[in-house]
């Protein structure tokens, strides 16, 4: 019986014991400024400054001298750090078609500049919200909203979704943001859709200058609760920056994942338009809409 | 003026060759089963001269006037026989007798390799490739074919092919003539080919005769057994991954014959009851089918009807039907092939064979999700497909002892659907949605004559030397091209031979792979204007030696291959999920370069047997947008790669087989750096924007710049043999990666987090290994009757 016990044991353990650490030598790694920021005309303009470092080291912070915005090449802000990195304009807060540069100085990699602009806003309305608009592979419920929006015609936009869930259970509130999809084409035209991302990101290529209507699908666990709850759709006229970064930033996480069962893909190289740096400096304008859910008088 | 009166003395000694002949032909079967013999040498043993039956079992030899004229027909497994024949044209149909040296080891063709002209060419028959240890318990031809020099298999467990340096849509794969586009089950781990409808399979990765096109890196040629047109037989198999059934037998004896087959994944058998049972209403599961028939008509000496038929799909469904809410679901993922192909042979005199043939082909890929409820439908399809329609005929010709003449044309027309979405929904309150996006159906039209000139001028040297015309017409634009095929065999020494050839090839469609970390799919498209067709430029050389005994045969050969037009997925674009143009999603000036040398020694005879092959490699690959525009390894470059095969026949009706492999470790692209990139401002709206949510991006080394650890595994099988009353039983025991290596399969950097006293502590990022197969025993019962 122990003899047994030991046979199995070890089947087991060889059956199992898949992973393990490998040592590789890896070349010196050439450290730049990273600059992060997503600006939009309804906030102050932030930025997150901090520095490449070699694939063991996490300590990204970065001593800088003052962070300069211009505005169409003129100096017209200095930005100031709050901490952790986060540089932040007193009192700038950014306005749409207007070109900004932003300049990042460090003694140590010298200085890395990036530049874009903020889109006009696209406004949107939802027009239809599903709690039960189908169900998934392993027999989820998911749900459904759909929107409409006329896509001006002319040179080439961008857009994103995301959408953001309101709570109160327990009297606390509580906001989760939603994983969407969407079997759209103008969405799957894109190219990247296999799974579910935090936002929708799509082009005009196939809608240019037509009225679209757009559905997309999310998970939403907490009717079943009763709790009555709210979502905040963000639909979102971004740059052409914003729309290569957030793509390719989908691909990018996706393929770093390491699963046997979905096998691997092609590493993805982030896009980046900060020269002599990395990271991103990109605008958007957003319009937003609110779905009141009611409570649920089902099961 | 010279060149005239040399071309007619040149044509005058030839018709003198020509005049003093007599013509030897006929077809070759096995008399047991009436199965026409593909392969079978034919000697005149008073000049030597001789032949080889083609794939159809007919065989023409042209031989000098003698008072006796005698004949020797060979085949390994087969009992020798020889013929002594009136000085005069004769047509025969021989029936060799099964049953001797059936221990030999059999993967080369029978000739001598110095005595065959051809270059890069292997034979393997199925019975071998049931000999040899099995994943699962499941014999592969793609996993053996594997073990060539010159192949490799990719990532661990697939099924796929890159032969000297191609990429798997490089290979011609024709089941029965018909080229197939999809060969993979279970993601790649089990191919489309069941062996027990199979009888022969021939890889040539070089030196390509003319009468094969329209593809850059290999022709696998796959013959479908006929059935057995003397008596009923079958076969079938219990195995742990499939099970099979397989019948063949007359439908009329001598004259007509069947063989079906049927192969099952039958693990969904079992989970969708299960799974309905634990997900309350929801069944779910996966399976493939291969579906292979074949029936054969002989209307008469000189008319024969083939007509074939595969069906293979992989599927995975899961329908939801819940009564007590009304809703119903279905969400189907379905991809395979389907064809079909209608051949008659028919000869016009002993000298002039021909093959008719009228094939179509289609694999589609296609995902669909319905769901209804009270006051809810929606329905999103999207499929991605190919068809194709052929119709060509081979001629073979045999004018003169010396000289074999193939010749022929054909014609195929490409419907593609590179991607196609469908979209309804139908909310109570909401305004219907039902839109449809297409690509462009791409129609397409290639057609081609080829000529092939065997020759045999003397007992030291051969050539096989032809040249194929096609032409390609897509989007109201003509493709042409002019492919020279030249393989030269010059015999120097007794046993000795050395071989060179030439091969210029154009591919009409491409094939691009998600790039993705999800689901993989294929996606077959057209060569377009924005597309141009692919190709590629092959030189080979070859040193064939087969020892004085006939034990030993072995082969080096360098080669140099250069590919261009290539296409992949452009950086950012993982899949066609939607419609527009896809040409412009796409990169396509790609180039390849492949080159090296690879080794094959074979020990035939005995009751040992087995191969040790051999490859130094080197592979590239080079788009201008991808990796700075630089050259870079490609995924699947192996600098060497080792595979030695064993078999031994411990009793009279027991099999031991052993494979070891070795690899370089396959390139790969590694983060060498990270920095913090921005997802988005805030979790919500209502923070304030300073709290953005920053991950670890990573910085990636050059393309494929970084080498995994080594691949090598040891496999074992047993064949226990037991003759019944019935017929025979076979139990297969196979033993996959016997000393359980843990070969890489993909590399992942991992910050370790830990929690003491409910503090969080960070590791610093560390490498890891993943591996996919460790130690796998597996057990299999066949039988046949």
């Amino acid at each position: 019986m122990m003899k047994s016990f030991y046979y199995l044991s070890f089947i087991l353990f060889l059956l199992t014991s898949c992973t393990k650490e490998v040592v590789i030598d890896l070349p010196d790694h050439e450290e730049k400024p990273v600059i992060n920021s997503l600006f939009s005309p309804d906030t102050l303009l932030c930025v997150h400054v901090s520095r490449s470092r070699v694939i063991t080291d996490t300590f990204f912070l970065l001593q800088t001298a003052p962070v300069v915005v211009l505005k169409y090449a003129e100096k017209t802000d200095t930005l100031q750090s709050t901490g952790n990195g986060y540089y932040v304009s007193r009192n700038h807060v950014p306005q749409v078609q207007t070109m900004y540069t932003l300049e990042v100085f460090s003694m140590e990699h010298g200085k890395a500049t990036a530049s874009d602009k903020i889109p006009e806003e696209a406004p949107f309305e939802v027009i239809n919200y599903m709690q039960e608009a189908g169900i998934d592979v392993e027999g989820c419920n998911f749900s459904s909203i759909t929107i409409r929006f006329n896509e001006p015609p002319g040179e080439k936009n961008y857009y994103e979704i995301k959408v953001v869930h309101e709570s109160n259970p327990g009297g606390k509130l509580r906001y989760d943001k939603l994983w969407l999809w969407s079997n759209d084409v103008v969405v799957r035209n894109e190219g990247y859709v296999n799974e579910i991302y935090s936002s929708l990101i799509f082009s005009d290529e196939l809608i240019n200058g037509k009225s679209h209507t757009l559905a997309f699908n999310f998970y939403h666990f907490v009717y079943k609760k009763k709790i009555a709850s709210r979502f905040f759709i963000h639909f979102r006229s971004v740059s052409e920056n914003y729309f290569f970064y957030k793509k390719k930033l989908m691909l990018h996480f996706e393929n770093q994942i390491s699963d046997i069962g979905y096998g691997t893909g092609n590493p993805v190289n982030l896009y980046s338009n900060v020269e002599n740096g990395y990271g991103i400096f990109a605008g958007y304008s957003e319009d937003r809409d609110t779905v009141t859910v009611n409570e649920w008088t089902g099961e | 003026m010279d060149r005239r009166i040399i071309f007619s003395v040149v044509f005058c000694l030839m018709l003198g060759k020509v005049a003093a002949q007599v013509t030897i032909s006929g077809y070759v079967s096995d008399s047991a089963t009436g199965e026409r013999l593909q392969g079978v040498t034919v000697i005149d043993m008073n000049t030597r001269s001789g032949t080889i039956s083609n794939a159809f079992g007919f065989f023409s030899l042209v031989t000098k006037p003698a008072a006796n004229i005698i004949v020797r027909f060979s085949y390994v497994g087969y009992k020798t026989i020889k013929l002594t024949l009136p000085a005069r044209d004769t047509m025969l149909n021989i029936a060799l007798l099964p049953g001797v040296n059936l221990e030999e080891v059999q993967v080369s063709a029978e000739k001598p390799v110095e005595d065959r002209t051809e270059i890069s060419t292997i034979t393997i028959p199925v019975k071998e490739i049931k000999r040899l240890p099995a994943l699962g318990g499941e014999p592969d031809i793609m996993k053996a074919l594997q073990l060539l020099p010159g192949v490799q298999s990719g990532n661990e467990g697939s099924s796929g092919l890159y032969v000297r340096g191609g990429s798997p849509d490089q290979n011609l794969i024709l089941l029965d003539d018909v080229p197939l586009y999809y060969i993979n089950h279970l993601g790649g781990f089990v191919s489309t080919f069941n062996p027990d409808a199979i009888s022969k399979v021939t890889l040539t990765k070089g030196g390509f005769p003319a009468r094969y096109g329209s593809r850059l890196s290999s022709v696998l040629d796959i013959r479908m057994k006929d059935g057995n047109i003397k008596e009923l037989h079958g076969a079938g198999t219990f195995g742990m991954i499939a099970s099979k059934l397989a019948l063949e037998g007359p439908i009329k004896k001598d004259t007509a014959s069947y063989l079906i087959s049927y192969r099952r994944f039958l693990y969904d058998i079992f989970t969708r009851p299960i799974t309905k049972i634990v997900f309350e209403g929801a069944s779910m599961g996966y399976h493939f089918y291969d579906m292979n028939a074949k029936f054969n008509y002989k209307l008469n000496e000189n008319n024969r009807l083939f007509l074939s038929f595969y069906n293979g799909d992989d599927r995975a469904i899961v329908k939801i039907n819940h009564k007590d809410t009304n809703q119903r679901a279905k969400v189907a993922i379905r991809w395979g092939n389907l064809l079909g192909a209608l051949r008659w042979n028919h000869l016009f005199n002993p000298s002039l064979f021909s093959n008719t043939t009228f094939t179509y082909t289609r694999y589609r890929y296609q995902t669909a999700e319905y769901y209804k409820q009270t006051g809810t439908e929606s329905e999103y399809t999207f499929t991605s497909s190919i068809y194709d329609a052929t119709a060509k005929t081979d001629f073979e010709y045999y004018p003169a002892r010396f000289l074999t003449i193939r010749f022929g044309g054909g014609a195929t027309l490409h419907n593609f659907i590179p991607t196609s979405t469908t979209l309804k929904q139908d909310y109570t309150g909401a305004i219907p949605v039902d839109s449809s996006f297409n690509d462009d159906k791409n129609r397409a039209f290639e057609h081609n004559f080829y000529l092939e000139n065997e020759i045999n001028l003397n007992s030291r040297f051969r050539a096989n030397i032809g040249a194929r015309y096609s032409a390609y017409y897509v989007d109201d634009k003509w493709f042409h091209g002019i492919e020279p095929r030249l393989v030269v065999n010059y015999k120097f020494a007794r046993n000795y031979s050395l071989k060179a050839a030439y091969s210029k090839m154009q591919q009409y469609v491409h094939l691009l792979t998600s790039s993705g970390a999800g689901m993989p799919a294929d996606y077959w498209v057209p060569a377009t204007a924005v597309l141009p067709p692919e190709k590629s430029v092959q030189y080979a050389f070859g040193l064939a030696h087969t020892s004085r005994n006939g034990m030993f045969e072995i082969t080096i050969e360098p080669f140099h291959k250069t590919m261009s037009n290539l296409i992949a997925f452009e950086e950012g674009i993982a899949y066609l999920g939607g419609s527009g143009n896809w040409q412009y999603k796409v990169d396509g000036d790609g180039k390849g370069k492949s080159y090296g040398i690879e080794f094959f020694l074979q020990k035939k005879l005995g009751k040992s047997t087995g191969w040790i092959g051999y490859t130094l490699a080197k592979t590239t690959r080079q788009f201008d947008n991808q990796n700075d525009g630089k050259t870079y390894p490609y995924k699947y470059d192996r600098r060497h790669d080792i595979s030695i095969v064993f078999k031994q026949k411990l009793k009279e009706n027991i099999d031991f087989s052993a494979t070891w492999v070795y690899g370089t470790g396959n390139a790969m692209t590694l983060a060498t750096g990270h920095h913090l990139v921005i997802d988005d401002n805030s979790s919500s709206h209502y923070l304030p924007k300073t709290d953005f949510e920053l991950y670890e991006g990573h910085i990636y080394s050059e393309e494929n710049s970084y080498r995994m650890r080594a691949y090598h595994r040891l496999d074992l099988g047993f064949n226990f043999y037991k003759e019944k009353k019935w017929g025979e039983r076979v139990w297969n025991i196979s033993i996959y990666n016997l000393y359980n290596r843990q070969n890489p399969y993909l590399y992942y950097w991992h910050t370790k987090v830990t929690y003491k006293n409910g503090v969080r502590t960070e590791g610093t990022p560390k490498l890891y290994q993943q591996s996919l197969f460790p130690i796998i025993p597996s057990v299999s019962y066949s039988f046949k009757f």
